[in-house]
């Protein structure tokens, strides 16, 4: 009996486990502390937030056009003002940025979550006609600043994995040329201006730049179009006049109101720039001097927004030089500010296209002398300011385009250059497109040519996608830093 | 035999960062701030259930069998919050969360679950203390698996033959043959079937939520090492000689790896079954005495081992496996055909077999970041272990040492740029400092691009070795002063990948064993005093100002090192006592 009852307690302890064996498995394997579905709306708004945060960003592995446009130079370690990209793997960490959905507080990339929103969004069922042209709506808007964020990628490196790109499926992405990626932008801007209605409204306060105010948008597909299309003025003069001119017809921005800021926050969610210049404790930048004496020989009146004064005066570091930080102008409260707005697109910006296509011989509405002051007026003002200050500068032979030294290109890009401060990539397109002004060399380097007007493609592309990398390389003319981009058409004056 | 073990333990890491410090990185946002506090607890629960049942009979006299049934049930269980202040200490010396400036960042989270249910058979077979065979069958099913993959199954057999025991010869204490198959079958890490999203801090109340860099595949299939292996054992002329040798080779098939992907996909890695990594290698250990005589005894201990590691193959459109993408742009890498652990950077521009010079003076760098540049993997290990013995007194001591392996200097490539090194001064060409100005006295013009470059006797710098791209001899003298000359961005990786082999000693022993009659007595049975050393010398390297063993403080990258600690030296003196 005794023996029976052990025999049976093994059993029952047998039974007992083989019963418990996998039912709970499943369970086990799940991430209970992390979502596994979301609204598509909450995607889209880290995208937004996180390509803010990229395009604001002065962190030298993320983001290093402030110093490339010549805006800003480096104190102690010069090596980005140089141009030594690859050292902190620039070009691997922009991919990355631009294309990769992260888990980081910090970084990360948006296109994978623009694309995953979008999905998401469109998968979600609604019924009623309003709830229809809501959703279509939220895509289109999508839509625009995935435009907006590969616009951006294609002028920092060329021809770009961008059809068969954001598809975990296909690990070797091919690229396609620069010229085709841009027609398709203009195409999909032009579907999404088809999609766009304003009589409904779209994310509300889950987007951050207009509260979803689908007419803002529009403004905004618009504006985009016309930056877009202006920048193709030399490889592609035919379709830049017909792009640059729909979006002006189409209606593009009207004042400063609608300047498509990002707003971020005083603690938390902070601009980047306050966390590289002020919470990083780091004294790594100093204005250069590249932009600071074009401002001073001008007299200009935005000084006081950009720059601190060294002993009474604006003082640049010279640009790509071991700058010491105590011995120069710093970059000012303001603008390091915590809450200090991420800048997408402005209305000055669209302006100084305008005034550029009307220099050009496109049709936008005006004379290329008209938009000019206009610009620079919305410039100074939306700085802080004054329309008498800026009537006053205007007034200087030196700026009056009247007046002014040398051509459209000269004039208008040197004015846009300056009031695009901050804002690293359209200050380095603009420098690429209109060859002005005239930029500094830095100290390790020893020819004008040698300024790049490209990144090289990241090393992980030519570990990981080797093949479509060697085709991209040899169809652009190579993979350097001196390859110009398909609507670079010009050199130093 | 029924047991349930439970092993559990919790952890507790903080950093306190005082208010003044250098700006640096910390906690889960990794913001650089000058003052903070963060924790990281983690608590571990593991619970282990067998159940044993073995069988035991000698079928002949010389037959016998031995027999186990067997069941592992195991249960993990892993919960971690790591969090931290934002922004810095708002009092300074409370290292409390609640002191942050700002509010704080979202604390990393997680909870892992797995479970695995495993069932096991072995049987052992053995005749007349000559011949061996064992036998293993197991069924594991894990719970990191895909429902229709999670149960799996391996075998494994050896069979050993002690020859000894037929030859009896007086000069063969041990000969032994072994052969063994096995196979290991192997889950999956947690969570990496399925795919979640990633919350981050809400702004101005909207929740954020992104895509997480790693995709998840619920087409994972268990992983699969093979290996066979054959030794031999031999232990003869009253021990003063023995031999054990192996021969191995495991391959390990569908190998699950999250896999470096183009950032294009939209994710930084995927994982996937990824291919078949071979391993195959020999290890030899040769035992000598050389003298024995009169309470003297000298033992030689030989090892030497070599090892290959190979990609055999690798599947689902992958054609690289990237181990490490690292400062200074060195990636490290296992391609099909080559060894697990290339080492890839930039290189210098070869014309027919010389270095390409600039018009500038620098050195021309590839632009290409994927030249292979050396291997991880050393070509040979080997050690010697002395032992001496007269009467009590004992000296062993023990060189180590490894042949070929390669490893990139992120010290080197930073240390000879900014002028840290010696290497960085010296007599020029001309017997100048090098860091003195460059005197240039002609040179080529805008008018004139034939006139050379000439320079003053007293001139400073250097003119790099190398030719032009026309192929003619480089005369352009650079200045030696520079920041970066000698270092990263004015040379390719290239110039800083060296040679990891070392020669060391490794370890000495001296013991001295009391006589007993000290002790007779006491209570001490036998008492011994020994004087220790480790790490002693470093009696050849070619890495320069490092230990080319220290490896990288956090992960397991091999062949790149940075910032190395040197390696200490550590004496010892210990008394053993008898009782």
């Amino acid at each position: 009996m005794e023996i029976m009852k052990k025999k049976y307690l093994i059993l029952l302890v047998l039974v007992a486990f083989f019963s418990a064996c996998t039912d709970k498995f499943e369970e086990f394997n799940l991430d209970i502390k992390n979502p596994a579905i979301t609204p598509g709306e909450n995607l889209f708004s880290r995208a937004q937030h996180q390509l803010a945060r990229q395009i604001s960003s002065t962190n030298v592995n993320l983001n290093i056009f402030k110093l490339m446009s010549q805006y800003w130079t480096e104190c102690t370690y010069i090596d980005e003002s140089n141009y030594d990209i690859i050292n902190r793997s620039i070009p691997d960490n922009t991919f990355r940025q631009y294309y990769v959905g992260n888990d980081a507080d910090n970084s990360g990339g948006f296109l994978k979550d623009f694309k995953e929103a979008a999905s998401i969004i469109e998968a979600t069922a609604v019924s009623g006609s309003a709830a229809e042209k809501v959703k279509a709506n939220k895509l289109a808007i999508i839509e625009l600043l995935t435009v907006y964020s590969f616009h951006n990628l294609v002028d920092i490196f060329g021809d770009l994995p961008y059809s068969e790109a954001l598809n975990i499926d296909n690990i070797a992405p091919k690229y396609d040329p620069a010229a085709t990626i841009y027609q398709d932008l203009i195409t999909r801007i032009d579907a999404a201006l088809a999609d766009l209605d304003d009589s409904e409204g779209s994310f509300g306060a889950a987007d951050f730049i207009y509260g979803g105010d689908v007419a803002l948008w529009k403004k905004f597909a618009n504006s985009l179009k016309l930056k877009i299309g202006i920048n193709l003025a030399d490889a592609n003069p035919a379709l830049a006049k017909t792009t640059v001119e729909s979006a002006v017809s189409g209606g593009v921005f009207t004042s400063s109101d609608d300047n498509a800021y990002f707003p971020f926050m005083s603690a938390t969610h902070t601009n980047p720039m306050y966390e590289d210049i002020i919470q990083s404790g780091r004294n790594d930048f100093v204005p250069a001097n590249t932009i600071v004496d074009i401002m001073n020989t001008l007299s200009d009146p935005r000084r006081p927004f950009y720059f601190t004064l060294y002993q009474g005066a604006y003082l640049g570091g010279r640009y790509g030089y071991e700058s010491p930080y105590s011995n120069y102008s710093h970059i000012p409260d303001a603008i390091s500010a915590p809450d200090f707005h991420g800048i997408l697109l402005t209305y000055d910006e669209v302006l100084f296209y305008m005034a550029e296509a009307a220099a050009r011989g496109f049709t936008v509405g005006s004379t290329e002398e008209a938009l000019y002051d206009d610009a620079i007026t919305a410039s100074i003002v939306s700085w802080g300011g004054t329309t008498a200050d800026a009537t006053t500068f205007l007034a200087q032979p030196a700026v009056a385009y009247a007046t002014a030294a040398g051509t459209y290109k000269q004039k208008i890009g040197t004015q846009a250059w300056v009031a695009f401060y901050t804002r690293g990539i359209e200050g380095y397109t603009e420098w690429r497109r209109m060859d002005y002004p005239i930029f500094g060399i830095g100290s390790l380097i020893s020819t004008y040519d040698e300024i790049p007007v490209r990144f090289s493609y990241p090393v992980n592309e030519q570990t990981l996608n080797k093949a479509n990398y060697t085709s991209a390389a040899t169809a652009i003319g190579g993979d350097k830093i001196s390859t110009k981009l398909f609507w670079d058409k010009f050199g130093k004056p | 035999m029924g047991r349930v073990s439970v092993d559990t333990y919790s952890e507790l890491q903080e950093e306190r960062k005082a208010v003044g410090s250098v700006s640096g990185e910390l906690g889960p946002g990794r913001n650089d701030c000058t003052s903070g506090y963060s924790r990281y607890t983690r608590t571990y629960m593991e619970t282990n259930m067998d159940l044993m049942a073995t069988f035991k009979k000698d079928i002949t006299p010389t037959l016998n069998f031995n027999g186990i049934l067997g069941t592992n049930i195991r249960r993990t269980k892993m919960d971690r919050i790591f969090e931290s202040t934002r922004s810095g200490l708002s009092l300074p010396d409370i290292y409390a969360l609640s002191n942050s400036v700002d509010p704080m960042p979202t604390p990393e989270e997680s909870y892992q679950r797995t479970g695995l249910n495993g069932y096991f058979g072995s049987v052992s077979l053995g005749y007349n203390n000559m011949l061996y065979l064992d036998a293993t069958y197991r069924l594991d099913q894990s719970s990191t698996l895909p429902k229709d993959n999670w149960t799996y199954t391996y075998p494994s057999i050896s069979g050993s033959f002690l020859f000894s025991q037929l030859i009896k010869a007086n000069w063969l204490q041990l000969g032994k043959l072994r052969l063994n198959y096995a196979e290991v079958g192997n889950d999956a890490p947690w969570a990496s079937i399925t795919d979640t999203y990633i919350p981050i801090a809400p702004l101005n109340g909207i929740p954020l939520v992104t895509v997480g860099e790693r995709k998840s595949n619920s087409n994972l299939k268990p992983e699969r090492t093979k290996s066979i292996e054959a030794g031999l054992e031999l232990n003869m002329f009253q021990s003063r000689l023995g031999l054990d040798m192996a021969l191995y080779k495991s391959n390990t098939v569908n190998q699950i790896l999250p896999v470096s992907v183009s950032y294009a996909t939209g994710y930084r890695s995927k994982y996937v079954n990824a291919g078949e990594i071979q391993n195959k290698g020999i290890e030899l250990r040769l035992m000598v005495t050389p003298v024995r005589v009169a309470g003297f005894q000298w033992d030689i201990t030989m090892n030497w081992a070599k090892n290959l590691n190979e990609v055999v193959s690798l599947q689902e459109g992958i054609t690289n496996l990237q181990l490490g993408v690292l400062q200074g742009g060195i990636t490290i890498n296992a391609r099909v055909g080559e060894p697990y652990g290339t080492i890839q950077g930039t290189d210098y521009v070869y014309l027919n077999g010389k270095r390409v010079i600039q018009a500038t003076g620098y050195y021309q760098i590839s632009t290409t970041s994927d030249n292979v540049l050396g291997d991880i993997n050393p070509d040979w290990t080997g050690g010697i272990l002395n032992s001496l013995s007269y009467k009590g007194l004992s000296l062993s001591f023990l060189v180590d040492m490894q042949q070929g392996g390669d490893i990139f200097s992120l010290d080197m490539w930073y240390g000879l740029a900014t002028g840290l090194y010696p290497e960085t001064v010296f007599t020029n060409d001309l017997g100048n400092p090098v860091r003195d100005p460059v005197i240039q006295l002609t040179g080529p013009t805008e008018a004139d691009p034939s006139i050379p470059y000439t320079y003053d006797q007293e001139s400073g710098g250097v003119v790099l070795d190398g030719v032009l791209a026309d192929g003619s001899v480089n005369i352009r003298r650079v200045e030696g002063g520079n920041y970066r000359l000698f270092g990263y961005a004015r040379n390719p990786n290239r110039g800083f990948v060296y040679d990891a082999s070392f020669v060391k000693l490794r370890e000495a022993t001296l013991t001295y064993n009391l006589p007993r009659t000290l002790m007779a007595k006491t209570f001490i049975d036998g008492a011994s005093i020994s004087f220790v050393g480790s790490n002693l010398w470093i009696i050849h390297k070619n890495l320069p100002y490092a230990d080319p063993e220290a490896g990288q403080s956090a992960g397991n990258i091999q062949g790149w090192q940075s910032g190395v600690m040197p390696t200490t030296r550590n004496y010892g003196i210990s008394l053993k006592l008898q009782f």
